[in-house]
């Protein structure tokens, strides 16, 4: 009787729980619980766990690359060229239903820009490379100072996608001859450009993908726009070019590579580089490698047309 | 002393007075509607024993970047230790409701309605970010913090930080397991026959599987999620202070979304908002549960079907039939014997907007993110984009201005207490 | 010595079937009808209680279909590659790949009531009723309102070994079934009860029989042999030959 008391107020300790509630949860638990009408199935096996913890602890799984969390020493650069594999669809010309006398090119909508690959070479431009989390950065990607011009003509945003740095200055131009109003999402900035004029922006804060950046007057044009807190980040040219110089070495770096028309999960763009099974591929876009000291790391990034949500 | 709370808790948890520390089960409605075999079901416990560890002593596994600490503190029997640090905090204040697996079936969860959430599918409710991506560590420390309101689960805003972080870890540590066993389970119903193996540490072709293709992704969701937040556009937010006719206009407008075909909230919160428009459907986990009684009812007539066969049936024929009915009435006996541990499964209702309690908070962001990426598990489906850059069916002003008039309902005249003769066939008398 | 050899040999068997097996002629097909054996039991009436244009269309339970002749339709049959293993993909396939699946809301049923689709393609969601719907579609995590004469497109990026549910909650009368594999090999049974795979890498291959009644279509008899338990059959797929698998016979015991 005292034993069982005993136990009672030591349960209700433990559960913080009222007196009634505990009742009421012992009752329910010896209705659901206790005769061993159900089978509850088997509990792991001691012997059997130890041996696969044993495995998977010395497996050269994520753990290991994880591991070497340490930051390494010296710099490295890496850049590349992406390459469209197969025959690339072409862009319809863009929806121009206003003001064509300005916003068209001879007579022509020019065409849209969600995949823009060079004929002949097939190199693909507009493909976004940055490094997610920097440790440590070069003095020579430290946050820059310079203006960028942004510009639009014909309707059409003259950079269609724009890296900068946090605290860079923008100056939107607008070389039309009509007003255009240039919203740059997820800024909070929107306001309009007066033909022939310029407004200055300041970026505030970085984005972990681009921001797009649209005109509420010309529905169709689009750009896109990327802060980032460091200068380790690229957009590929028209020959499919890009390089990101002195990024940490010695130590697992994770990029992002990034496309607007990218099927995988937030525009992540999955290519492939047969020439360097040392660089490895998520399916969000995300490339893992580690570089050497003053390496100079090349690479040829096949995109195969289903990694573009076309 | 400890020991001593260790035999108790066990007992309390068993309810069967063994004085085994408590381990973690399988879940055995989905072992049992899959068909797993016994010898696969003990690998599956070995697997996630060796991944997890125990509810005592859990592991923190690399791959998962869970931090040991917190785990530590969360996890095991209930104790204080000499500077007063708290451990054992799971089961001081969750596991009554929400079980040692996080299966939300502890011992009060049948007196409960809704029923604690079963952590184990990884899916939450009351989130910021799109609707298949996981809740941020921001979403479960609000729901902890803030409770549920029109529900059981209270709010621990008075625990200090670090030991809501710690059960916020915790809360994570049973989904990844859940997801994990979910996994295992699937994979061992589809691509496993009776004998085959499954233990990665004779076999580097299942640790590849389990470590890379099943629990990657699972992380990958659970570390990609705060690049998940659904960030309304600064210019769709409505200022703070706006004038009384802005406001009316934007209720109205909210009001004909609501009732109109596009964003059709009628057809579920009904022409009243009260909740009693489409009543007959089931969230995800109380499907599970729906399912198996059903398929198990349906065993029987498959049974009797199989018999009926069996009669016309001759030679090798009859001799398989015999076969598939024996097989069938193990089936039957298997689901048979976990029907009376089971809760019964219950509709979803849709939310009484005229209380004025919404359950994932009741701040304009959060009726914005529910109307946004709709409610995960539940019937209530997204009314704005899936995932990033894809097209939504309203645009953010549209679900804005529905947040407004859902902000409007409880004091509409109709919303107040009502007067009206009584039926007395609504009132119940107690017996 | 002789090991040398015997290497040399093994690698120059292995060279010749690497090459044989990507040898554009060597593709072949399968084929058949499922039908019937017996009379199923009637799926139950569904009960429509909501939208007045849903009672009037009088949409049927569609869980078990049979045709003319017996011919059981929405069977799934595909190929089954082994958890972590690739199979080659013919180019005829690549073009169908960049095409969206349909899958419409029409008199408050979906259409088709069998969905196939491959992960890469895009699911382009129909609503051609006057009236709202959702799709729920658990294995992509995607429930979204799909008002009237509308649609929502989602990629389809994640797939599992068997086919899920698809349902509308604002009507939850309303199913339909979707496989999403990792390739092109996969059929459904259509109204005669037939159906086709082609350009499938001549082989040996594990088949897949799968109906949402039946689940795994067991011990169903096929021309040298059964389904196993698990409603699977390994078949010979010829270089440049369609193996006709004729009428495939499911008892009706088997469709609860």
């Amino acid at each position: 009787m005292e034993y069982r008391w005993r136990l009672t107020n030591k349960m209700k300790r433990l559960f913080g729980i009222s007196g009634f509630l505990w009742m009421l949860a012992v009752s329910l638990s010896g209705l659901s619980g206790c005769s061993g009408r159900a089978d509850m199935g088997p509990v792991a096996d001691a012997a059997n766990v130890k041996a696969i913890r044993d495995v998977l602890a010395t497996s050269k799984g994520a753990g290991s690359e994880q591991a070497a969390a340490a930051t390494g020493t010296g710099w490295a650069t890496i850049k590349g060229q992406f390459v469209f594999d197969g025959d690339p669809p072409t862009m319809p010309p863009y929806n121009v239903t206003k003001e064509a006398e300005i916003c068209t090119i001879n007579g022509q909508a020019p065409p849209q820009e969600m995949l823009v690959v060079t004929p002949g070479s097939k190199a693909i431009k507009n493909v976004v490379v940055f490094l997610r989390d920097a440790s440590r950065v070069n003095d020579s990607a430290k946050p820059k100072t310079d203006r960028v011009e942004f510009d639009q003509k014909h309707c059409l945003f003259l950079t269609h996608v724009v890296g900068l740095t946090v605290g860079q200055a923008l100056d939107i131009k607008n070389s039309d001859n009509t007003g255009h109003n240039t919203n740059i999402l997820g800024s909070g900035f929107n306001q309009l450009i007066p033909a022939g004029g310029a407004i200055p922006y300041k970026v505030q804060k970085d984005a972990q993908v681009p921001n797009k950046v649209t005109c509420s007057i010309h529905p169709w044009m689009t750009a896109y726009m990327l802060p980032r807190k460091d200068g380790y980040f690229a957009v590929s040219d028209a020959d499919g070019k890009f390089e990101i110089a002195n990024v940490p070495a010695g130590e697992p770096l994770e990029f992002q590579v990034w496309h607007e028309s990218g099927a995988a999960p937030g525009n992540g763009l999955v290519g492939t580089t047969p020439d360097a099974p040392d660089v490895k591929w998520s399916n969000r876009g995300r490339v893992a490698v580690t570089l050497k000291p003053d390496d100079v790391k090349e690479l040829k990034v096949v995109v195969p047309a289903k990694a573009f949500r076309l | 002393m400890r020991a001593l709370a260790l035999v108790t808790a066990t007992a309390a948890l068993v309810g069967c007075g063994k004085s085994d520390p408590p381990p973690f089960r399988l879940n055995m409605t989905n072992v049992v509607a899959k068909q797993i075999a016994p010898e696969h079901q003990q690998a599956i416990a070995n697997i996630l024993g060796a991944m997890f560890g125990t509810p005592d002593e859990p592991i923190a596994l690399k791959e998962t970047g869970l931090d040991q600490k917190k785990l530590d503190m969360a996890a095991g029997p209930v104790w204080s230790d000499k500077v007063g640090a708290k451990h054992g905090l799971y089961r001081r204040h969750c596991v009554h409701c929400h079980g040692i697996s996080g299966d939300g079936r502890g011992p009060t969860a049948a007196v409960l309605n809704p029923y604690p959430r079963d952590y184990r599918m990884g899916v939450f409710k009351f989130k910021s970010t799109y609707t298949a991506a996981e809740p941020t560590n921001l979403d479960l420390t609000k729901t902890l913090h803030e409770g549920i309101p029109g529900t059981a689960m209270p709010s621990f805003a008075l625990l200090p930080p670090d030991e809501v972080a710690a059960l916020v870890e915790y809360v994570k540590y049973l989904s990844i397991r859940g997801q994990m066993e979910r996994l295992l389970e699937d994979h061992a119903s589809v691509e496993l026959n009776a004998g085959d193996k499954f233990d990665p540490a004779n076999d580097p072709a299942v640790q590849k599987l389990v470590m890379q293709d099943m629990l990657g992704p699972i992380m990958e969701s659970w570390n990609g999620a705060k690049e998940q937040v659904i960030n309304p556009e600064d210019a769709s937010i409505p200022p703070d202070n706006r004038p009384a006719k802005e406001l009316e206009a934007s209720v109205k407008a909210g009001r004909e979304l609501f009732y109109g075909t596009r964003a059709n909230c009628v057809k579920c919160h009904g022409p009243t908002a009260l909740g009693d428009g489409q009543q007959d459907d089931y969230d995800v986990w109380n499907k599970a549960i729906n399912d198996f009684f059903k398929a198990t009812d349906d065993k029987i007539g498959q049974i009797a079907s199989l018999k009926t066969d069996l009669a016309k049936a001759q030679g090798d024929d009859a001799t398989q039939i015999r076969q598939q009915i024996v097989d069938a009435q193990k089936e039957f006996n298997e689901r048979h014997a976990l029907l009376s541990s089971l809760l019964l499964p219950r509709n979803a209702i849709p939310r009484n907007l005229r209380e004025g309690v919404f359950r994932g908070g009741r701040r304009p962001i959060d009726v914005f993110w529910r109307i946004s990426s709709g409610i995960p598990g539940t019937p209530m489906p997204a009314s704005g984009p899936a995932g990033e850059g894809a097209q939504g069916t309203l645009t953010q002003k549209e679900i804005w201005q529905i947040v407004d008039y859902v902000h409007s309902l409880p004091f509409e005249p109709a919303s107040l207490p009502q007067k009206r003769p009584i039926n007395a066939s609504e009132v119940s008398t107690g017996e | 010595m002789n090991n040398t050899f015997k290497a040399i040999a093994v690698g120059a068997i292995c060279v010749a079937t690497f090459a044989a097996t990507s040898n554009a002629a060597d593709w072949g097909s399968i084929k058949g009808r499922i039908v019937v054996d017996g009379t199923p039991a009637k799926p139950a009436p569904l009960v429509v209680t909501k939208d007045q244009f849903c009672i009037d269309k009088m949409p049927v339970n569609n869980s078990i279909v049979v045709g003319k002749d017996n011919a059981l339709e929405n069977v799934f049959v595909y190929l089954r590659v082994p958890a972590g293993q690739k199979i080659d993909i013919n180019p005829e396939y690549a073009s169908k790949e960049a095409e969206p699946v349909t899958l419409d809301n029409n008199g408050c049923e979906f259409h088709p009531h069998a969905v196939l689709a491959r992960i890469g393609q895009t699911l382009d969601i129909k609503n051609s009723d006057p009236v709202g719907h959702n799709t729920n579609v658990n294995v992509l995590s995607f429930n979204q309102v799909i008002p009237s004469n509308s649609d929502a497109k989602v990629k389809v990026s994640t797939g599992g070994a068997l086919p899920t549910e698809i349902a509308c909650n604002i009507h939850p009368f309303m199913k339909a079934w979707i496989l999403v594999q990792d390739h092109p090999y996969t059929a459904t049974t259509g109204e005669d009860g037939t159906f086709e795979i082609k350009d499938i890498p001549a082989g040996k291959h594990e088949f897949q029989f799968w109906h949402e009644a039946g689940g795994y279509l067991k011990n169903v008899k096929l021309k040298g042999g059964a389904t196993d338990k698990k409603g699977r059959a390994e078949l010979n797929i010829e270089a440049g030959k369609t193996l006709d698998l004729g009428d495939i016979k499911v008892p009706a015991s088997a469709l609860k």
